[in-house]
């Protein structure tokens, strides 16, 4: 187990340095002189104070210098200041690899820290949803299958069409308008009470089932869906059918038999489900105004604040990786035959 | 003696009457048209695209309707009310006609940027597979590293550096796209690399785009139709989503999704002005997952033979 472990950790090394990769690409490819967009605000920067800075970032390095910067950091080197081709000062960027994803040029704070305070919002939302995806997909998906062709199978077909396919932005207005705006039962947006310090678990939960219901719905949907394919699948093997020769009665067939094995690939789904959760978060918080990392990007791509956009991309990524090692392990876990793989 | 082969010639002529060779898509045709959902969503995407395309040219003609001009003393008109079929919206104008319109820009961004992904998918995919080794690692490399960026995440950076406007999009959308169709391909391309056609193909030295081009590219339209029809869906969502946040189509030009982008500051006044862009958004993108999946059951042999087909999710799961 802990050989197959270390094989998955070594095989997401590749995939996080296309990741690096591609973001500094795609950084170098945005539009505009970076050096204007930080002295924005600073109307009295001189030529020669720009070409200082510039020379201070490394702007004025080759893009591989730039990138190996980037992500190791300069601080074991020195940095040309005035130009001259010798070093004066010792650099002071520590690299993405030690957690530097520089400044945001808005708030002129560390991207890292602007980030780690926005994650566990955005974390309690998508890891809410995934529970509850799961807690309504599997049963959804496990009686659409055991009922096969019944009406409540044709139901669970059609949800997992409907559920795939509802804009989630449009759900959500939906939602408000009829939970927040006609019944007034539910707050309309926010995370907490904000004009009170001490609130509880319970008092913060009416502001979360909204977001989190219009999250799960992708996950929901494609829950069920594939745990119907795959019940169908087991339910037409022979040890079922050996299991029913016994004279055992359907329900013990069905939920002691069949869903153990119906279940296994549902493990992998983990990982897949956090990426689609990640991405549709982005346009939750933006409606819901939940304080997480999704509205934090929508609002720097407006501000063009690239050191934030590829922070935060680089760091989507990075807790997707993370879902889908955890997920890989958790199936690991639950079915031996894939860690002889 | 002679009556048996006499019988059993009667038989075998029986049985290839019976039996007559129908090509796959001969099959897949009258599989199709007897599979009703599946014909009633094809009805009603050609009756929007119909519609968006010869609507407003039309509407303009006959009935007067303008879709730019505004009138104060008609926001937030109820529909049917001062001959307003689908009511007026926040500048009081005809909602309807914004509806074709709109249409208009989301299922073209959809049909063009998806029949772009599919290309790209496929031609990728298509070598990948037929080369195999380094330049297959390669693209595996970029897959997976495409693929452990949340989508939306990589749809956001890519409309902050490049300004959206519909050909933007439409590139934007199919580049970030097309590897669901090229992960398919290359697995398909795989396993008939292996079929004799393709060895005799090559053993007679056949130049390799002549390869793919006859004997591999006819193989993966079942592939390449599936996916075209379940791409559109999921673009027309990105685009939607995209819009909606104000990072795709940019107003005066409507969207179905930027038609939202302000709707609540206004659905106290108007619902209508909610409702009907996202239900046409929904009933589009549920038509084409819902056609996707009835061409990849017309399409699968083993649907033909009698066996249940359970179908795949839309979204499969890595293994």
């Amino acid at each position: 187990m802990t050989a197959y472990m270390i094989r998955r950790l070594v095989q997401a090394i590749p995939t996080l340095f296309g990741i690096t990769l591609l973001s500094f690409l795609l950084m170098m490819a945005a539009p505009g002189d970076p050096i204007d967009l930080i002295t924005f605000q600073q109307l009295n920067a001189t030529p020669a104070d720009k070409a200082r800075m510039r020379r201070q970032l490394g702007l004025d390095q080759p893009p591989l210098v730039q990138y190996v910067y980037w992500l190791i950091g300069n601080d074991w080197t020195t940095v040309d200041v005035d130009g001259d081709g010798v070093g004066e000062i010792q650099g002071t960027r520590q690299g993405f690899l030690r957690g530097d994803l520089g400044n945001s040029i808005m708030q002129k704070r560390p991207v890292f820290d602007m980030l780690m305070e926005r994650i566990p919002a955005t974390l309690r939302l998508t890891l809410t949803a995934l529970l509850l995806g799961y807690a309504v997909g599997i049963p959804l998906g496990v009686l659409a299958a055991v009922k096969h062709r019944s009406w409540f199978d044709q139901f669970a077909r059609f949800f997992s069409v409907i559920g795939n396919a509802l804009p989630s932005f449009w759900l959500a207005l939906i939602l408000i308008i009829i939970f927040s705006v006609r019944l007034g039962i539910l707050p309309i947006s926010g995370m907490r009470d904000l004009s009170r310090q001490d609130t509880t678990f319970f008092d913060d939960l009416p502001y979360m089932i909204m977001p989190v219901i219009v999250l799960s719905m992708g996950t929901i949907a494609s829950i069920s869906r594939f745990l119907r394919t795959e019940t169908l699948e087991v339910l037409s093997q022979d040890y079922i059918r050996t299991a029913y020769a016994k004279g055992l009665s359907p329900h013990a067939v069905w939920w002691k038999h069949a869903l153990r094995n119906a279940l296994l690939p549902v493990a992998t789904f983990i990982g897949p489900a956090i990426g689609f959760l990640l991405s549709g978060a982005v346009i939750v918080e933006t409606i819901f105004a939940w304080p997480g990392m999704g509205r934090l990007v929508v609002n720097a791509v407006f501000e063009r604040d690239y050191p934030l956009i590829m922070g935060s991309v680089v760091m989507s990524a990075v807790l997707f990786i993370l879902g889908l090692l955890v997920s890989d392990i958790l199936y690991a876990l639950v079915d031996p035959r894939i860690r002889l793989r | 003696m002679n009556t048996s082969t006499e019988s059993t010639a009667q038989i075998i002529r029986l049985a290839e009457e019976e039996f007559k060779s129908r090509s796959l898509w001969q099959d897949a045709l009258i599989y199709l048209w007897r599979d009703r959902l599946t014909m009633l969503a094809i009805v009603i995407l050609v009756f929007l695209t119909l519609l968006s395309l010869f609507g407003p040219p039309l509407a303009q003609h006959f009935f007067d309707l303008d879709p730019n001009r505004t009138s104060v003393l008609d926001k937030y008109a109820l529909p049917g009310e001062k001959d307003y079929l689908l009511g007026a919206d926040q500048l009081g104008r005809d909602q309807f006609v914004r509806l074709m319109i709109g249409g208009r820009v989301s299922l073209s961004i959809a049909y063009a940027a998806s029949i772009l992904s599919i290309t790209i998918g496929v031609a990728l995919g298509i070598i990948a597979g037929y080369y195999g080794g380094v330049i297959d690692d390669l693209f595996v490399w970029l897959i997976t590293t495409l693929t452990s960026i949340p989508s939306m995440f990589l749809l956001l950076i890519a409309a902050s550096i490049w300004s959206p406007s519909p050909p933007v999009l439409i590139i934007i959308l199919a580049l970030l796209s097309w590897v669901e169709t090229a992960r398919l391909v290359r697995g398909q391309v795989f396993s008939l690399r292996e079929r004799d056609f393709v060895m005799v193909a090559y053993s007679v030295g056949t130049p390799p785009w002549r390869i793919m081009t006859t004997h591999l590219i006819p193989n993966l339209l079942p592939i390449v139709i599936v996916n075209l029809a379940i791409t559109s869906g999921s673009l027309i969502l990105a685009e939607s989503g995209l819009s909606f946040l104000g990072l795709g189509v940019q107003p005066p030009t409507s969207s179905w999704g930027n038609m939202l982008t302000n709707s609540r500051t206004y659905f106290a006044k108007g619902v209508h002005l909610v409702m009907w862009p996202g239900i046409l958004i929904s009933l589009s993108v549920m038509c084409f997952y819902l056609v996707g999946d009835g061409l990849r059951d017309a399409l699968d042999p083993r649907t033909l033979r009698g066996q249940t087909v359970t179908g795949s999710g839309t979204i499969s799961a890595k293994a």
